[in-house]
């Protein structure tokens, strides 16, 4: 973990080396988000409402995924680029040192222009939380809590997952997207609102809605169930099943040689 | 001419090998376009007087992703990289115009990664479940107008992508850069809501712009959301715009052409 943090700094550090670039990187991340979340806006101004849920709940949601989708991206870019690092046989110096080899594939790149997309997220919850009455009590800032944490989980397994899919072929990564890309573009919508079939895709494959539906019924006062707060608990399954794949993964796999 | 054919007939081909990769492409297509169905319906639910009907957005939606390839922001990474390291110097000692290639090497990858994602995804989404699937062309006319807009859309983007590669020669990167093009481009194109559900300033705003016209108009055509007359017109400011582009493209590219320095070897 030591290692970790210090190859983190490093790339920080080299980051900073180049202002300029890293200025206009972090404003384009910004922008993004910001379009984003205007496009989510204009579609209320039409529609007023979805189910029965208002622009700043599902605003909400919106900076929840995409505050911890920052995180992910920021942390994790070595992971989101592993196909370049199979690629190149990279991975083949990570194989020969005595750390841990998922850390190490993470800690190959640390992405800092995703600040702007983090700043962006965290202002739109900031404003959500305002408009929206919350009875707050110590229970339910541990759910905010957990949803964030879990959400987090879900991010880092998809990363995981994708990249051992990268042991087997480097082809048709575009597809893995879907669960990174399209997870996030579900779960800014309360999942009760989409079809059945594709509800339980999202809560029983890719767990989006364990952190998502569930805890946010409760912490907005919908549900009084007090143990739909802590259904993003669940999201931890998944990161052990994913990372009982990578480690199928790493045993299949063969160098690319050079 | 002829030899920017050849380039692009060599593209071309390259591009058509890829096939996994296409059918990958086209399963996250249709899936993209499914999810962005799914949530209008959830919205539509409560809908009252938008500008296009929930029929017209889901043929508008399905035939975006059948088309995707030809309209999106994608660039090439060869490009891209061989200006940032000076490789770019190579192709520069030849007697070929490099504004030319560039849009000869775009639209051909283009339109071949295109034949191959819209044929299965035409023939799909047609047969889905009445609500959610593909319906024909308003009428002959409009399905006309649609292919002539649609493939001036085309040039007009390519025209876009080229001004982006220009830039990098003024910036000497492209990361940066690249998001703030992407977020532009996706949001004043109608990637992140489509143009006929934003409020009628920002419509107006879009269609000034040349952006929309390449990645919006075209479906809207089809649907019947724009008639033809209505149509007719914007195509018009289509021409004017691919136009202005291209000459905008070669006098900045000629101006900085003037200025680079090729460094050492």
């Amino acid at each position: 973990m030591k290692i970790y943090f210090k190859t983190i700094l490093m790339n920080i550090k080299s980051q900073l080396e180049y202002r300029k670039a890293f200025i206009i990187s972090t404003i384009g991340s910004f922008l993004v988000t910001f379009f984003l979340i205007i496009a989510v806006y204009f579609l209320f101004l039409n529609f007023s409402q979805i189910g029965d849920w208002n622009f700043y709940q599902v605003a909400f949601l919106f900076g929840l995924v995409y505050f911890n989708f920052s995180v992910a991206e920021m942390f994790l870019r070595g992971l989101d680029h592993f196909d370049d690092t199979i690629r190149k046989g990279d991975f083949d110096r990570l194989l020969v040192r005595p750390q841990n080899l998922l850390i190490q594939a993470t800690s190959m790149e640390f992405d800092l222009s995703k600040l702007g997309r983090m700043i962006q997220a965290i202002l739109v919850i900031v404003i959500a939380l305002l408009k929206i009455h919350i009875d707050w009590t110590i229970y339910k800032v541990l759910v905010f809590i957990l949803m964030n944490v879990g959400c987090f989980m879900i991010f880092l397994s998809v990363f995981v997952l994708r990249a051992t899919f990268c042991f087997w072929t480097i082809n048709g990564l575009e597809f893995m997207n879907i669960l990174s890309e399209g997870g996030k573009k579900v779960a800014q919508y309360p999942i009760n609102i989409y079809e059945k079939w594709f509800r339980r895709i999202f809560t029983y494959i890719v767990p989006f809605g364990l952190v998502n539906y569930f805890p946010v019924m409760f912490l907005f006062g919908k549900s009084d169930n007090w143990y739909y707060g802590i259904t993003p608990l669940g999201t931890a399954l998944f990161f052990v099943i994913c990372i009982y794949i990578w480690k199928i993964g790493v045993k299949h796999y063969e160098s690319t040689g050079s | 001419m002829k030899k920017y054919m050849s380039y692009f007939k060599l593209r071309f081909n390259v591009a058509l090998q890829y096939r996994a990769s296409a059918i990958a492409g086209m399963c996250t297509q249709f899936f993209w376009g499914m999810m962005q169905i799914l949530i209008y319906i959830a919205f539509y639910e409560n809908a009252s007087g938008t500008t296009i009907s929930l029929e017209q957005l889901v043929s508008y939606v399905w035939l975006r992703q059948a088309f995707y390839s030809l309209i999106n922001h994608v660039t090439d990474g060869e490009i891209k990289s061989s200006i940032e390291n000076g490789n770019i110097s190579y192709e520069m000692i030849k007697p070929i115009d490099l504004y030319w290639i560039w849009f000869s090497k775009t639209i051909s990858s283009r339109l071949a990664l295109a034949l191959l994602k819209c044929i299965p995804l035409l023939i799909i989404t047609p047969l889905l479940p009445a609500g959610i699937n593909l319906n024909g062309p308003v009428s002959f006319l409009a399905l006309v107008l649609f292919g002539f807009s649609l493939f001036v859309g085309m040039f007009i983007m390519s025209a876009i992508i080229n001004l982006f590669y220009i830039s990098i020669f003024y910036t000497m990167t492209s990361k940066g850069t690249m998001s703030i093009f992407y977020g532009v481009l996706e949001f004043f194109g109608g990637g992140f809501i489509p143009i006929a559900l934003m409020p009628s300033i920002w419509q107006k705003i879009c269609y000034l712009l040349p952006i929309s016209l390449a990645t919006d108009l075209p479906f809207r055509i089809y649907t019947g959301n724009i008639n033809v007359l209505d149509g007719l017109k914007l195509m018009s400011f289509q021409v004017v715009w691919i136009v202005v582009l291209i000459i905008l493209g070669n006098i900045l590219l000629n101006k900085i052409l003037k200025k680079v320095v090729i460094q050492g070897g």
